[in-house]
């Protein structure tokens, strides 16, 4: 009777208060007529644009040295993604012809494509010409490969290693678009920085008068790049397992495989 | 952390220590100074480096001086290297979300002559090394190279050869590090301090 009037006299009141928009709510008023409490901007979670990155760096080093009359391409075999191990015994190089091998470090997709279009273009060298395209012709061709994909790049450090047709050794080492240059000796990858102050320590004699006056044979270069991956191997946590290393000589191409620590 | 740049490397030996630092004082590409050691000596067996902004490097060092000061005072001995690490590292976590963007190495020859060596980061987290320890924009570098060049039980001058290769090798490769050298050598006999010829680059 007189109660319930009451009440509703009351909830049309707090109605009338709240539902002069037709009836919906309102974002700033509760629903209760008062004006909503407010979170200062910094705390309301903002809208954060979300990618995918069609980039991976699967880590690993690669390595290599000319001498006189050979050639050492060697890489690691580890192949990661963040702090996991996808696998240990993933090859980095590829041998392209008797005289020259390439190795990649960085996204582990582009490599192998790289690798098998560099391979395909080669072959159809070799068709058309009969032979077998030279080292320092593969370093052009790797180049214009490279740069042929320059707002979308292969995201692969190169380096490329083998006898140019005088039988010397030559190293070409590449950026991810394809700037290159031919040296004695190239690092790339994860292990770069730990291992090419060495590297200009002992092959290019920086900071030492201690040249020798013969140059190093291959057996000793081969010593050597198995203690600079083993050092490599202490201080990067992307490099490890196994080295793949490729001896090119006039002889041909020898492969040996050098454990690492496995951590 | 890499605005001023520079490296500094700290390597133990036999009963003897060694210190190292590049000079190159920057702002950004710029070179400012070429005379800016990034080492400071605590007493006759210790010292301090530190990488990343030289103005916190300033500042962290009166501080250090003020707290060893005080301690001096108080406890009426000279400071332990393992007491200043632990200090250390305590006052740069009271700092936790307004750090020093600093990287500090304490390097100290203890009672027994055995060399202690220790690194720090922004918070104060150490890592204690028998070897050696590096730090600065190209520390990577700098570990790669000593990795292969320290071999334990060296004497002074192989010591001193050893950190100053190390150093200018590792610093070679950074633009941001190198314009000269400074090594410190601690051994029982006191310190001995030489510059190093780099290249000027």
């Amino acid at each position: 009777g007189i109660f319930g009037s009451e009440m509703l006299g009351a909830a049309q009141t707090f109605g009338a208060g709240a539902g002069m928009s037709a009836g919906m709510p309102h974002p700033s008023m509760d629903g209760y007529g008062r004006p909503a409490a407010r979170l200062p901007t910094s705390q309301v979670e903002q809208p954060k644009e979300q990618r995918w990155s069609p980039y991976a760096n699967n880590g690993g080093t690669c390595l290599a040295l000319a001498g006189d009359d050979f050639c050492i391409i060697a890489a690691d075999s580890r192949l990661s993604q963040g702090y996991s191990i996808l696998s240990r015994t993933t090859s980095k190089i590829a041998q392209l012809t008797s005289k020259c091998c390439i190795a990649s470090s960085g996204c582990n997709a582009d490599q192998t494509t790289l690798h098998k279009l560099l391979k395909f273009k080669l072959q159809m060298y070799q068709h058309q010409h009969g032979k077998e395209l030279a080292t320092p012709g593969i370093g052009q061709m790797l180049a214009t490969t490279l740069y042929g994909r320059r707002f979308f790049p292969y995201y692969t450090f190169n380096v490329v290693g083998g006898l140019d047709s005088d039988g010397t050794g030559c190293v070409f080492s590449y950026d991810a678009v394809g700037c290159f240059e031919r040296l004695k000796y190239s690092v790339s990858g994860t292990g770069q920085a730990l291992i090419e102050p060495f590297l200009d320590n002992m092959v290019a004699y920086k900071n030492t008068d201690m040249k020798p006056t013969i140059d190093r044979t291959c057996e000793e270069t081969l010593e050597l790049i198995k203690d600079i991956f083993a050092s490599a191997g202490e201080r990067d946590i992307y490099t490890g397992d196994f080295v793949d290393i490729h001896i090119i000589t006039k002889d041909g191409t020898r492969y040996e495989q050098f454990p690492l620590k496995k951590d | 952390m890499e605005y001023n740049g520079g490296c500094v490397i700290a390597m133990g030996g036999k009963n003897c220590l060694a210190v190292a630092s590049d000079l190159r004082f920057g702002l950004e590409n710029f070179t400012q100074g070429l005379n800016t050691p990034k080492m400071f000596r605590i007493n006759q067996k210790m010292f301090i480096a530190m990488t990343g902004l030289l103005g916190d490097i300033a500042t962290l060092k009166q501080v250090i001086e003020y707290k060893l000061s005080l301690y001096s005072t108080k406890e009426s001995k000279t400071i332990r290297p393992l007491i200043l690490v632990t200090m250390l590292s305590l006052f740069l976590y009271q700092n936790r979300f307004s750090p020093f963007v600093v990287e500090t190495i304490v390097a100290g020859l203890n009672e027994n002559e055995k060399p202690l060596i220790c690194t720090m980061d922004v918070l104060g987290a150490t890592s204690f090394s028998s070897k050696f320890v590096v730090s600065g924009t190209c520390s990577e570098s700098l570990y790669g190279i000593c990795e292969n060049y320290w071999k334990p039980g060296m004497e002074p001058e192989e010591l001193f050869k050893t950190i100053s290769n190390c150093l200018i090798l590792g610093s070679n490769r950074d633009c941001l590090s190198g314009w000269g050298g400074m090594v410190h050598i601690i051994s029982t006999n006191g310190v001995e301090t030489k510059s190093l010829k780099t290249r000027m680059d």
